[in-house]
């Protein structure tokens, strides 16, 4: 996968989440140059909606 | 400021018509208060909400893929009117709540989710704007005056972990009144959380009936006594024994407060009389319907509590059946305020799903 700005390989970099003052890391694909990552959408609608949710108590 | 992430696809495609010169709320400086003290006329209150309530329904319809579907294209000429829209159930929100969003995504600055009663496991997320957290905090700090005081150390038995929670946003309400805060979060160990009440001096608690009852019994117990003068009950049902309890282990008043989180926490709360809890009918229309029919139903009888939000941004709702059963009490209340009062609210027992009005199908 490249990122289309660069036309740069993305490589899988420890990414560093932040959500309501609480932190998590994930493996993301990054590129080396402009430093965007991709989020896969079953990533988003899976693992860090599940995270999130449990993190959004009142 | 927004640093959130979900479901920002679904989002996207909700907003995709959002336009950043919409319609504004034109909401007031004093918009969210709870107006206790002030008594307009009920005339007064009719007004100001059927202007909110077009104003909000143009809104949605324009912004909420959600309603835009659901919804009627006409503006209502009366309150009465109301009664010609179509329910919104939790399950809706469960199933469709991106496309609830009456605002693009980026604007939404706390989610909240909450447990849903019909399906084990499953939350409905609800989404505030910065200008919703504020108006919470504004309707707070009225409403807080009935146990705070200036000077005076007030404890929040709430959750308190993160920004935008119950606690932190009930603490900045007590703040703008010039009270002390103990924000102390939810108690794990009843005699430390009493000796911690005793040593600040702690004369007025807010916490939910549950929790307060807990410390008071650990009072009797032997435990802490401290000078508590006030208490301000909330997130749960307390029956008159609970309350009685309170007040007679402390030598309190009691106070009732009645909210969700789909009205941005607060929606009515008691006065000195103690006769009712007064609505937030300024940003709030309150109806109780039959919950087996969904016909309306008069002051004084029971039913299912069901609220327009007139002033929420990020997720107005519309004829939003909460599950919980009251009543509309009749008649003036002994302190003079012109708000309606809802009576003892119950839990989630007697509702079953209602059929919605004709115009659902519009």
């Amino acid at each position: 996968m490249k990122c289309k700005r660069c036309d740069e390989e993305l490589v899988p970099t420890k990414t560093v989440l932040t959500y309501l003052g609480h932190q998590m890391t994930y493996d993301f694909p990054r590129c080396p140059t402009c430093g965007q990552v991709f989020v896969p959408e079953e990533v988003a609608r899976g693992k860090m909606r599940e995270v999130e949710i449990t993190l959004e108590d009142k | 400021m927004n640093d959130l992430s979900f479901d920002s696809m679904d989002q996207g495609l909700a907003m995709s018509q959002q336009d950043s010169s919409s319609d504004s709320l034109s909401r007031s400086d004093d918009s969210s208060l709870p107006f206790t003290d002030q008594s307009p006329s009920r005339s007064e209150i009719e007004t100001c909400q059927l202007a909110r309530l077009n104003a909000m329904l143009g809104r949605v319809r324009e912004h909420s893929a959600f309603y835009r579907k659901h919804l009627p294209f006409f503006d209502l000429e009366s309150l009465e009117q109301l009664v010609e829209l179509p329910f919104t159930s939790a399950e809706d929100i469960v199933m469709h709540g991106p496309a609830f969003l009456s605002v693009p995504a980026q604007e939404v600055s706390r989610m909240v989710a909450i447990p849903t009663s019909g399906t084990q496991g499953v939350r409905k997320r609800i989404a505030c704007t910065e200008a919703d957290l504020e108006g919470t905090r504004a309707f707070f700090a009225e409403g807080i005056r009935c146990i705070a005081r200036p000077g005076e150390a007030t404890a929040v038995l709430f959750p308190c972990g993160t920004a935008g929670s119950l606690g932190r946003l009930i603490a900045d309400a007590l703040r703008r009144i010039g009270a002390r805060v103990l924000l102390l979060g939810l108690p794990h160990d009843p005699g430390k959380t009493l000796r911690e009440l005793s040593r600040a001096s702690t004369t007025s608690v807010v916490g939910s009936a549950r929790t307060m009852l807990n410390l008071a019994r650990h009072s009797t117990e032997g435990g802490p006594r401290p000078p508590i003068a006030r208490v301000l009950l909330s997130s749960d049902n307390a029956s008159d024994a609970v309350k009685d309890e309170i007040a007679h282990t402390w030598g309190c008043e009691v106070f009732e407060h009645y909210g969700m989180t789909e009205t941005g926490f607060g929606a009515a709360v008691d006065c000195r009389a103690h006769a009712g809890m007064h609505l937030r009918e300024r940003d709030l229309i309150v109806e109780i319907v039959d919950p087996a029919t969904g016909n309306p139903l008069p002051d004084g009888k029971e039913g299912e509590v069901v609220v327009t939000t007139l002033t929420r941004e990020a997720m107005p709702l519309i004829r939003y059946r909460t599950g919980d059963v009251s009543h509309i009490i009749a008649g003036d209340c002994p302190c003079g305020g012109t708000l309606r009062r809802l009576g003892r609210v119950h839990g989630h027992a007697l509702v079953t799903p209602g059929p919605n009005p004709p115009s659902w199908k519009l």
